[in-house]
This record gives C-alpha cells, sequence and structure tokens, in this order.
C-alpha cells in the first residue's frame, strides 16, 4: 500500500504543478455547461481574458492568418491580442502587463510550408499561472494542427513554399489549377472522415425544445448535466493517460523497473490519483449543477462516488489503449480520435434523450454513455439500491480487468524501452 | 532498512558470467565476465557504442540477458530479480527525474521507491541535498536546473537510500570540472562506506583516477581487464614520441641507431615515430643526433604509457574516434 501511495503522491504532485491543464479540464466541461445555462435565459459570470502581446517579426500571410486564428471570435472570447514590436512588448512584460508576449520570428510562415524548425517564443508573465498555460495549450494546439496538415497536404504546401517555378513571377493558371484540385481531393477524402453525416446533427441541440425533454425525469436542464460530467472525466482521463508517454520519452519508467517498485503499484497509484481528481472534478461540477437543479443533495455522494469509478475506467481504457500507440503522437492521436466519437455518442455535446432513437441506442453502449446513464438514474432518484450495488460490482470487475491487462502491457514492453 | 555491514560469505557482490546481450542480429554484449567487490570501483571503459549502458541495463533487471548470469550479492537478476534490485542504487546514462517536481520530491520519489520512509528519509534527503550542492535550490521545480544540476540530482536520487552497489552510467556527462570534482567525491565516499561503484565512462582521465579496477570494452567484448598498473603494464613500458619536420629516412634512422635504448617504428620524409623508455630524458640526444643527420623538426609529441596506448594497441584505434 504504501508503494501505491507513493506513486499516487507522486502523480498528484505533479498534476497540481499543471494548473492550466487542471483548470482546461474544468473549463471546457463548464464552459459548455455556462453556455446551455445562458441559453436557458441564466447568467453568466465573468470571464478569465488572456491579455496577449504579438509581436510579428515575419509579418506574412502566414503568421497573419495564425494571429487571425488566435483573435477569432470564438478564441476571442478567451484571448485579447494586441500587436506590438518585440522591445515594446518585453517591456511591457516587465512590467507584468499582459499575460504572455507571442514572438513570431522572421521567416516563420516558410518554414512552417515547409515542416522547417522553427520557434514560435512565448513569455509568459511569472505573475500569472493559468492564462500563459491556456495561451500555450492553444499554440500546442497549432503546432499539432501544422503536423497533421503536413501528412495531409504535405506536398501541395511544400510546393507553395518553393514559390513559383524559376524565371516566373507567379505561378502558372495550370500549376495552381493542379495545386488546387489536389488539395480538393485530398480534402474531399478527408471530408468523408471528418464530417461523417452523424456530425451534421449537432445543429440539432435543441434549446427550442424542451418539451420533448420530460420522460419522467423532471428537470429538462438534468439532463445535460452526466453530459458534462462525462466531458470533464474524458478530458481528465485523457491528460492523466498521456503522461505515461512523458514518462516513458524521459526514462522514468525505465529507471522505476530497476528499483523494488513493482509496475502493479504503479498503474494502482495512477489509478488513485485519477480517482482522486476525477472525484474533485466531478464533486465541484456535480455540487454546482445540483444546486442549480434542486436536486437533493442526499444523492451526490453516490453521484460522485459512481463518477470517480467511472473516471478510473476511463483512465484505465484510454492508457491501455496509448500504450499500443507506436509514438507519443501517435498515442495523443488515437486517444483523442476516440474520445470525440465518445462525447458525441455518450451525450456530452446534448443529452441521450434528443438524438434520434438509433443514435441515442449505439450511445447507450459507449462506455462513458452507459455509464452516463447510470449517474442520471443516480441523479434522478429513479436508480434501486441493489441496482445502483449492481453497477458499482459491474465497474469493479471491469476495473479489476483493465488493471491487469494495463500491467501486462507495462511489464511485457511498455516500460522497458 | 539501517546500514549493516556486508555479509561476509558475498565478497563478490557482483558477478557477471558470460553475459551476452542480442538486439535482434547486432550482438550488444559479446559474453562479457568479470566480478566486482565492496569497497572497489570497478570501471567500465569503453567507445560510444561498445556495450557498457547495455551491460548495465542487464545487471539493473531492465534488460534480460540472451545468455550468461548476472548475480547481485548472490541473487540472480533475472529469477530473484526483486531481491536483486533492493540492494542497487542505479544511476542512469538519460536525465530520469520528474521536471515539475522539485529536487525534494524527486528524492523523496525516488528514495521512498527504495523503501525508504520517515524520519531516515527526511535526513537523508539533508545529507544528500547539501552533499551534491543543491540544497538552497531544494524546492524549485527541476526544469528550471541547468543541465549540471540535473545530473547532479540524477546521482543524488540513485544513492539516497545506501545501496550496497552503485550502478554509475557516466554520471559526469557534460558537467562543469567543478562539479565534477563534486560528484567524484560522492562517488568515493560511498566507496570508502563500503558499496561497490559500477562505473562506466569513456573518460580515461576519471577512469584512471577513480577506479581500482577496470575493464576496457569494445564491440561488446572485454579487451583487457585488471588494475590500473597491471593494465598500463598491458600497455608496455615505452614512451611514444612522435616527430614531425622534414626528414631524410636513412639518414634519421643511421643517427639514431647512435641513441641507446631508442627503437624507431617508423621514419618517413615528414615524421619520424619512436620508442624508448623515459623519453623525457633523452630528448635532446636525440634532438642532437636527427640534427647532425640533417633533419628538420618542427613538432614533438610525447605520450606516455597510458590506457590510451593500451586501447590504440588493441584495437587500431583511438578511444574517442
Ligand atoms: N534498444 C536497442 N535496440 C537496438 N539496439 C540497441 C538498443 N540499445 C542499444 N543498442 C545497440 O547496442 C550497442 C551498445 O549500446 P550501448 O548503449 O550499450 O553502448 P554504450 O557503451 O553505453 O555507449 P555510450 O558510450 O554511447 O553510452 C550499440 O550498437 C547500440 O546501437
Ligand atoms: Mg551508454
Amino acid at each position: 500500500m504504501n508503494r501505491v501511495l507513493l506513486v499516487t503522491r507522486q502523480n498528484l504532485l505533479r498534476c497540481l504543478r499543471d494548473p492550466a491543464a487542471l483548470v482546461l479540464w474544468f473549463i471546457i466541461p463548464l464552459m459548455i455547461g455556462a453556455l446551455l445555462v445562458l441559453a436557458m435565459g441564466g447568467s453568466n459570470g465573468p470571464k478569465p481574458q488572456v491579455h496577449l502581446l504579438i509581436a510579428d517579426q515575419d509579418d506574412s500571410f502566414g503568421s497573419r492568418l495564425l494571429i487571425r486564428a488566435l483573435t477569432s471570435d470564438r478564441a476571442g472570447e478567451f484571448i485579447r491580442a494586441e500587436k506590438v514590436d518585440e522591445a515594446t512588448g518585453r517591456r511591457r512584460m516587465e512590467h507584468g502587463d499582459a499575460s504572455a508576449l507571442l514572438i513570431i520570428p522572421p521567416g516563420f510562415a516558410r518554414a512552417v510550408l515547409r515542416e522547417e524548425p522553427t520557434t514560435l517564443q512565448l513569455i509568459t508573465n511569472p505573475a500569472e499561472r493559468i492564462l500563459p498555460g491556456i495561451a500555450e495549450e492553444m499554440l500546442r494546439l497549432f503546432s499539432e494542427t501544422v503536423f497533421y496538415l503536413h501528412r495531409l497536404l504535405g506536398p501541395q504546401m511544400r510546393q507553395f513554399a518553393q514559390g513559383p517555378p524559376p524565371g516566373e513571377d507567379l505561378f502558372s493558371d495550370a500549376d495552381v489549377a493542379r495545386l488546387s484540385a489536389s488539395i480538393n481531393d485530398t480534402m474531399r477524402q478527408l471530408r468523408k472522415y471528418l464530417f461523417p453525416p452523424v456530425i451534421k446533427l449537432e445543429t440539432v441541440v435543441p434549446v427550442a425544445k424542451p418539451a420533448k425533454a420530460s420522460d419522467g425525469s423532471g428537470s429538462f436542464a438534468l439532463n445535460f448535466l452526466p453530459g458534462i460530467v462525462f466531458m470533464a472525466l474524458l478530458f481528465t482521463a485523457q491528460g492523466l493517460s498521456n503522461d505515461i508517454w512523458r514518462e516513458r520519452e524521459h526514462g522514468l519508467l525505465r529507471r522505476v523497473v530497476t528499483t523494488p517498485l513493482d509496475l502493479l503499484s504503479v498503474i494502482l497509484g495512477k489509478l488513485l490519483a485519477a480517482v482522486i481528481v476525477v472525484g474533485v472534478i466531478a464533486g465541484v461540477i456535480l455540487a454546482g449543477g445540483m444546486e442549480y437543479l434542486d436536486v437533493p443533495f442526499r444523492r451526490w455522494p453516490a453521484a460522485v462516488a459512481w463518477s470517480a469509478a467511472s473516471g478510473a475506467g476511463i483512465l484505465l481504457l484510454l492508457l491501455l489503449l496509448q500504450m499500443f500507440a507506436g509514438s507519443h503522437r501517435a498515442a495523443s492521436f488515437l486517444s483523442f480520435s476516440i474520445m470525440f466519437p465518445l462525447l458525441m455518442l455518450g451525450g456530452s455535446m446534448f443529452p441521450t434523450a434528443f438524438m434520434p432513437p438509433w443514435m441515442a441506442a449505439i450511445g447507450r453502449w459507449t462506455p462513458n454513455g452507459w455509464a452516463a446513464v447510470r449517474l442520471t438514474d443516480i441523479l434522478t432518484g429513479r436508480i434501486t439500491l441493489p441496482l445502483l450495488a449492481a453497477a458499482f460490482g459491474g465497474m469493479a470487475l471491469t476495473v479489476a480487468v483493465l488493471v491487469l491487462a494495463n500491467h501486462w502491457r507495462l511489464a511485457r514492453g511498455f516500460a522497458r524501452r | 532498512m539501517p546500514a549493516q555491514p556486508f555479509n561476509q560469505r558475498h565478497r563478490t557482490v557482483i558477478e557477471v558470467t558470460g553475459l551476452q546481450k542480442k538486439y535482434g542480429e547486432l550482438v550488444a554484449v559479446d559474453g562479457v565476465s568479470f566480478r566486482a567487490e565492496p569497497g572497489q570501483i570497478f570501471g567500465l571503459l569503453g567507445p560510444n557504442g561498445a556495450g557498457k549502458t547495455t551491460t548495465i541495463g542487464c545487471i539493473s533487471g531492465l534488460l534480460e540477458p540472451t545468455a550468461g548470469s548476472v548475480r547481485v550479492l548472490g541473487h540472480d537478476v533475472v529469477s530473484d530479480g526483486r531481491a536483486a534490485r533492493q540492494q542497487l542504487g542505479v544511476v542512469p546514462q538519460e536525465l530520469a527525474l520528474y521536471e515539475d517536481l522539485s529536487a525534494t520530491e524527486n528524492l523523496q520519489f525516488w528514495g521512498g521507491a527504495y523503501g525508504l520512509r520517515g524520519a531516515e528519509l527526511k535526513a537523508r534527503l539533508r545529507e544528500v541535498l547539501t552533499a551534491v550542492g543543491l540544497l538552497d535550490r531544494a524546492r524549485e521545480p527541476v526544469k528550471r536546473f541547468s543541465g549540471g544540476m540535473k545530473r547532479r540530482l540524477n546521482l543524488a536520487c540513485g544513492i539516497l537510500h545506501r545501496p550496497k552497489i552503485l550502478l554509475l552510467d557516466e554520471p559526469t556527462a557534460g558537467v562543469d570540472p567543478q562539479s565534477r570534482m563534486r560528484l567524484l567525491e560522492l562517488v568515493r565516499e560511498e566507496v570508502a562506506r563500503g558499496a561497490c561503484v559500477l562505473y562506466t565512462t569513456h573518460y580515461l582521465e576519471e577512469a584512471e583516477s577513480l577506479c581500482d579496477r577496470l575493464a576496457i570494452v569494445d564491440h561488446g567484448k572485454i579487451i583487457a581487464a585488471g588494475t590500473l598498473a597491471e593494465l598500463r603494464a598491458m600497455a608496455g613500458e615505452n614512451d611514444l614520441l612522435l616527430l614531425n619536420g622534414r626528414f631524410d629516412p636513412e639518414r634519421a634512422r643511421a643517427a639514431l641507431q647512435t641513441v641507446g635504448g631508442v627503437e624507431v617504428v617508423q621514419a618517413g620524409p615528414d615524421a619520424v615515430r619512436l620508442a624508448s623508455r623515459e623519453a623525457t630524458r633523452k630528448l635532446a640526444e636525440i634532438f642532437g643526433a636527427l640534427a647532425a643527420g640533417g633533419a628538420d623538426i618542427r613538432e614533438t609529441t610525447l605520450t606516455q604509457p597510458s590506457l590510451e596506448t593500451l586501447f590504440i594497441k588493441l584495437t587500431g584505434r583511438k578511444l574517442r574516434e
């Protein structure tokens, strides 16, 4: 037990050192919740806003595009961007005048198009811990995007970067046509995966027709709460599980193998840390939601316990998945690409009650969808004690099997390479 | 786990026999055997890719040997791994530290992994942090440390629990001379306490000044082993003297015949190589003879018998090529 607690402590400490991630796990689901509340006529408090200074030394089409992305309407809610020159920017950072200063180096866009190494410098305000973290997360997202764009449109992007053929000022019409045709092709193929018909249903979010929601569950908004909780759980589990790759890349798992600490303790320690983090996050969201929705508080402990147990299961599932990936990047990609369909089908984007029946049927059998239905039942008080016990029993069994599977994978190679 | 005297039955604390490790076709370690004793620093000296880290990996239980056996205080590292690992302190070549955590938190975790707890852990923390000169930075996250500071912490995490056997894989790589001295001092202290240290390096000077016994490895094999004195003797007693300039090879040879105890290894139009005992004492005589033979000497290089010359003699290559 000591060994397990040792690992748990280490994982929790590291979680606390990354408040930006913690806040994101909280904030994204809460924002969606807030939006829903807003749509339903609730009020909304002030939002944290990142004050970002940008020194654009590249001043190219590409760098302007990046700036535009950072200041787009949607991002603009969180980021207030201001263009400055580098010297002014640095001076103002020294005075603690902004959350962060982003320096886009000369030749940045060109390097991005050619997939050459380039560095975006982000100088953050040491006095603020969370807001600069959010700016950093967004930039990281951008660099990931560039990576995938290159996988998809690499040749075309490089051709653009090379400029027109020697001796000519512009690309010929034929060149442009060929290039755009090939981009079009790629996009068409991609659309099959990116925009499957199911996702079009997103517009269905039926804020305007609450009547349909009454299936005896009481409040209309109660349908949203489990989805929001599970979105937070999935984000948290994704973040925590991805960490195993960081540990491996730093040689930390290899070092653990040379100590008397056994790998089962490592898995159990991580699991316990996840249960605690997830329990706190779910506990806060549930408390807020239940207060808002007038759900009796005596249902809170069971709801939190169930959420924490589900979070443990999801963590182990994602952990196992990531340990089968070939690289850190592939692992992130894999778990993200399984997470979004799960969120969608499992009722986190919009409640299962509003889905077409076939979709709801699938959704109920996704792990998070299944668990979210139990959570709804707990919150509405519909679940009986024997059923609740059975649900916890089933979850415990699942977790036990997943622990063994994870241990097997870790011991049989992942930790030793 | 209080420090206790070593079990006298186990004079040999590390016993490696016929160790082999293959990665597919590549034989990274090829039949390595050696023993190391308490209170002794055993050095594994070899160029990049010689198989030092792989050997350490097999001893620490990280890698499973393809053939051969490793015993640590009598425990087989494969069949009785947990007991063997309990006796070890491993300092990996890579900096395996939690960058978000502070030095103290890292030490608490790695110390805890070896079962160190409570008051004992607390006391050792202070001692070790002081020893590696990080006491005043102990609460900062490790990611703010310099490379040398991380190296020092990396070592500290491996010695916190006072292991009977320390496996150190190039613990001083990239460390400034002052920090290096400090680290080596720390290693010597562990040895004085009775620990057995297995130390890999490709720094000759370090191997020569630190190790009691040495094995020189190349391409996965031990090509020479023994105490420093034994290895020096293998290198031969002759100093090597390299003279660059302009020579008439025939006349130079003839002229050098007149100097006693000098062997001409090679004579060419722009370089002459000599071997001689205590060449420094004969320099004037050699220069005089060559000048009389019409030679014009521009540069002189004297190499005393060392591990370097032994390595050249055994492999025909320099250690750091
Ligand atoms: N995981 C691995 N897979 C395949 N080959 C490996 C692996 N690890 C090491 N090798 C190979 O084994 C050989 C020995 O490597 P090793 O790391 O033991 O050398 P070393 O003596 O520690 O070198 P250095 O001084 O550079 O640290 C090298 O040829 C290396 O390429
Ligand atoms: Mg090595």
